[in-house]
């Protein structure tokens, strides 16, 4: 039984199985693979070869066809001029989109990896400069942030270490309110590990 | 042409697949830079001028082909044949002829290497 051009269709399946285990899309030259395909079975023929030794002498068909769809495509982006390319014009760059949209479509898990990295990625990013943004980037919200400062108090008779000044008596000090005490600022160099910063100190002392 | 039974009673040996992968681009691109070939008519050469060493599975020829097409060593057109069938005919490019070059020389070092080393010996010893 003869097929297309005169092959059998021992041999047009399997070159059909070729083709199909390549999963070449035209711009892959799919067409053009399986006229280069059938001009092999019919080199060989011609020859003298029978149909059944040449299918055999040509290997297993989905082997050849998955090392094809690893080749091929290659070798047409090649001679597209578009390997490593990314000035492609914008028809180009259509082509490519395309071709890649169903290179994916064909393989679901990959894609759902891909994706989900992607997600996950993207997610974990956003988190982290989410939290870097709040806390180090951002202005605080106050109105001139860069003149807050904390305030300690320590009285002389106290035997413990300075303390960090709670919001009502900050807030009686910001008002003047503590009239009993006097407030002398001090202007001091402060050292602390390598490095030392002069500080303003309000050093208070009752009247 | 020689029948199928002389092609299969040429070659005892048989080259593992590690081997096969190294030496058939190398051995695809020589008989290229010497003419253009088409499919078929490469596969019958590289069994045929190696002694049936590098005979492979028909279809091998084709992914080894597209892969020095993307590399740029190879390139491809199709032509009618002198019988009036058109063919893809393969011949090798400037750049596949400079990659030879390379590869001829490091063929030939690891060949003195191996040589030096021992690993070739006289016919009959076996290695």
């Amino acid at each position: 039984m003869s097929g297309r051009r005169g092959l059998s269709k021992e041999i047009e399946a399997v070159i059909q199985e070729v083709l199909d285990s390549a999963h070449l899309d035209l711009i892959d030259g799919r067409d053009e693979v399986a006229r280069e395909l059938r001009a092999h079975f019919e080199d060989g023929l011609a020859v003298g070869t029978s149909p059944e030794k040449m299918i055999e002498r040509f290997g297993d068909p989905i082997a050849a066809g998955r090392r094809i769809a690893k080749t091929r495509p290659r070798a047409a982006a090649h001679n597209r001029g578009n390997q490593g390319k990314w000035w492609m014009s914008p028809d180009e760059w259509k082509q490519e989109l395309t071709r890649a949209a169903r290179r994916l479509r064909r393989a679901p898990g990959f894609t759902a990896i891909v994706v989900l990295t992607l997600a996950l990625g993207i997610g974990v990013n956003t988190a982290i400069f989410t939290v870097l943004n709040a806390v180090l980037l951002q202005e605080l919200p106050y109105g001139e942030p860069d003149r807050l400062v904390r305030m300690y108090e320590k009285l002389e008779t106290w035997s413990e270490d300075s303390q960090f000044l709670r919001a009502p008596r900050s807030r009686s000090i910001a008002r003047g309110s503590m009239s009993s005490r006097t407030w002398r600022p001090s202007i001091r160099t402060v050292r602390s590990g390598p490095t030392s910063r002069t500080v303003t100190f309000l050093n208070a002392s009752a009247c | 042409m020689d029948s199928w039974a002389d092609r299969e009673n040429r070659s005892s040996v048989v080259l593992e697949r590690e081997w096969m992968r190294g030496a058939a681009p190398l051995a695809v691109v020589t008989l290229l830079e010497r003419r253009e070939m088409y499919g078929y008519e490469l596969v019958e050469a590289l069994e045929r001028d190696s002694g049936g060493l590098l005979a492979m599975g028909q279809s091998t020829v084709y992914p080894l082909l597209y892969n020095l097409e993307s590399k740029g060593h190879v390139t491809a057109e199709w032509r009618e044949a002198p019988n009036g069938r058109r063919r893809k005919y393969y011949k090798a490019t400037a750049a596949g002829r400079k990659w030879l070059e390379g590869q001829r020389s490091q063929w030939a070092t690891l060949v003195a290497a191996m040589t030096r080393l021992g690993v070739e010996r006289s016919e009959g010893a076996g290695i």
